[in-house]
């Protein structure tokens, strides 16, 4: 699914991320890590936001010779967003599902299940950090992605929320999306079949056994 | 009250010059480095006879008073300058002569400038105009005044929708190009009136000097230079306000040709104030092929502008040594008589091709020297 090759991630010729080789199979990975570990970074180097040394493919698409494929492949959802303040997450919403190509059914469905029509038309500048976490995870959803990455996708949201993230990626992981979860916390996912979890820690990411012991050899 | 004043001097005064030094610097370098005494006096002369030139420098000094009032007011919204909201408690009269010492204070270089060219304003008999400026000159601060008082007695600003905005909002969704206009518009507004002022009152100025003399379409181009660099403080917000709060761009599944589309729709936006200028004034001698190059050669500046800042990243102070010497290398260019559309097409290119390059090599790195506040700031 995801081949990383030689990753190497500087900020400012300072090294923060190496992976020598990363192979990420189909199903739900879950990455662990201290804050400030490197996770953001890595989730945002793989969703083509951070300029980087090395190779990432999706499938057969590389992330630079197939730009466009690749992005349309694979969504992020922000762990902490921060949107322009005079933008609403209608504007958001409807500018990225134009781009990835999602149908006016689905982005109705997921304002509906997330519930964010109340606040749909307000400027973002006005939301709390529950309502933009919520747009993040609709922007997240949109369109056919083949991976989706949650960064910390369950901070901030209520607890009914909370279960209605879950379904969401159960549902989406049945259609056969892949997931790259993470958390600083332990046991946020249980709920969910993880396949494989890893932890980002020392500028590297090393495969960990799963809690229940049942780890599925790569 | 000296203690007062000492406190207010400080927390307002003080910061406000030393934040806006690359500012003021910059203004001083366009003002005395390039026009003359007498070119100054000249201006002034002619100023003070066009009733509709000495509004338009009336508007220009009332935006910088406007810079200066925001300054106030937004410190004053800091938690850390909470403390002043207990000025209330001193007598109003004492009150209302702090806040005037402060404006006064950061009034200065308009005052002073104003005076100067009144003294020749008044010797060229221009008297009625003098006058009229000196006592604008004393009423403007008393609005900076009532200002402060105002946010003195409601610290706490009414954030509520307006229905019209709320209309909109459920009527429309704001295409991808508009994004920036509107952070300009509601986070930026300062830079934009003064950036926007200073280069149409130069598009004015070039078009009424040129039929004096014997000037060529080189007075025009190097109006061009100076405007495109002028922006160049608007495009580095652009491409922060990118990096910033709409990282998701780069995850968006957009071919570069749609992209650089898109940057180049808010480019024409941006510069339809002095387009609008420049047909408005235009003189006769200049012919319109000229001025499509003309107005491609702004485009080619500041698409050039943000493929540089894709390539590096770049800060303020850096930014304005960089302007400073790229207007001597045009300058020279220029005057030297390299063919307008060369330089335009050349801008343009070199734009697109940083722009394919650094796209998706730009990052935002924050240095310890990115986090210092910046002039405008």
């Amino acid at each position: 699914m995801i081949q990383v090759t030689n990753l190497q991630k500087s900020y400012g010729g300072h090294l923060v991320l190496q992976v020598p080789s990363l192979f990420l199979e189909k199903g739900i990975h879950w990455f662990k890590g201290a804050n400030g570990s490197g996770k953001t970074t890595f989730f945002r180097t793989l969703a083509g936001m951070l300029p980087f040394e090395g190779e990432i493919k999706l499938g057969e698409f590389d992330i630079r010779t197939n730009a466009i494929e690749y992005r349309l492949d694979i969504n992020y959802g922000e762990a902490e967003p921060d949107y322009p303040e005079f933008l609403t997450a209608n504007d958001l919403i409807h500018f990225v599902a134009k781009a990835k190509q999602a149908s006016p059914n689905q982005v109705d469905e997921l304002i509906d299940l997330l519930g964010i029509e109340p606040f749909l038309y307000q400027p973002t500048g006005t939301y709390s950090s529950g309502m933009l976490k919520k747009t993040s995870l609709i922007i997240a959803f949109l369109g056919r992605p083949k991976v989706i990455i949650l960064d910390e996708p369950l901070i901030t949201i209520d607890d009914a929320t909370v279960q209605k993230v879950y379904e969401l990626v159960q549902k989406k992981h049945t259609e056969g999306v892949t997931f790259l979860l993470s958390s600083h916390q332990d046991f946020r996912f249980e709920a969910l079949p993880i396949k494989h979890l890893f932890e980002v820690k020392d500028k590297k990411i090393k495969e960990l056994p799963l809690p229940n012991g049942e780890n599925i050899s790569k | 009250m000296l203690a007062i004043l000492n406190i207010l001097r400080k927390t307002f005064v003080t910061e406000y010059y030393r934040l806006n030094t690359g500012f003021l610097f910059l203004v001083a370098m366009f003002a005395f480095g390039i026009l003359r005494p007498e070119d100054h006096i000249a201006l002034a002369s002619y100023v003070f006879a066009s009733p509709f030139l000495l509004v338009l420098m009336g508007l220009l000094f009332g935006l910088y008073h406007l810079k200066t009032v925001y300054f106030v007011r937004q410190r004053m919204l800091w938690n850390s300058h909470s403390f002043l909201f207990q000025l209330l408690l001193i007598p109003k009269p004492q009150r209302w002569v702090s806040w005037l010492y402060v404006q006064w204070m950061l009034w200065l270089p308009v005052a002073l400038y104003v005076i100067f060219v009144s003294y020749y304003g008044w010797w060229t008999g221009e008297k009625g105009s003098v006058i009229a400026t000196i006592l604008y000159l004393f009423c403007v601060p008393l609005v900076g005044v009532a200002a402060y008082e105002y946010r003195l007695h409601r610290p706490n600003p009414d954030t509520r929708i307006s229905i019209i905005t709320t209309y909109f909002n459920r009527r429309f969704t704001k295409p991808q190009w508009f994004y920036f206009v509107l952070y300009l518009f509601s986070e930026n507004p300062v830079l934009l009136f003064l950036t926007k002022g200073f280069t149409c009152i130069l598009i004015v100025a070039v078009c009424r000097i040129y039929p004096t003399d014997r000037y060529d379409e080189r007075l025009f181009s190097l109006a061009a230079l100076t405007i495109g660099l002028v922006h160049s403080v608007i495009v580095l917000h652009m491409y922060e306000f990118e990096h910033l709060q709409l990282p998701l761009l780069r995850n968006l599944p957009l071919p570069l040709g749609k992209r650089f589309g898109q940057y180049g729709l808010f480019f024409i936006v941006l510069l339809l104030p002095e387009t609008l200028f420049l047909f408005r004034y235009l003189p006769q001698e200049i012919e319109w092929d000229y001025v499509f190059v003309w107005w491609l050669l702004l485009m080619g500046i500041l698409s050039l502008l943000y493929g540089r800042f894709l390539q590096y990243h770049y800060t303020m102070d850096l930014l304005l040594r960089q302007c400073f010497y790229t207007f001597f290398v045009g300058f020279f260019l220029i005057m030297f008589r390299l063919p307008v559309y060369l330089l335009a097409v050349s801008c343009l290119g070199g734009g697109v091709w940083l722009f394919h390059r650094y796209y998706y090599l730009s990052e935002y790195l924050v240095h310890q020297d990115g986090l210092k506040s910046r002039p405008e700031d």
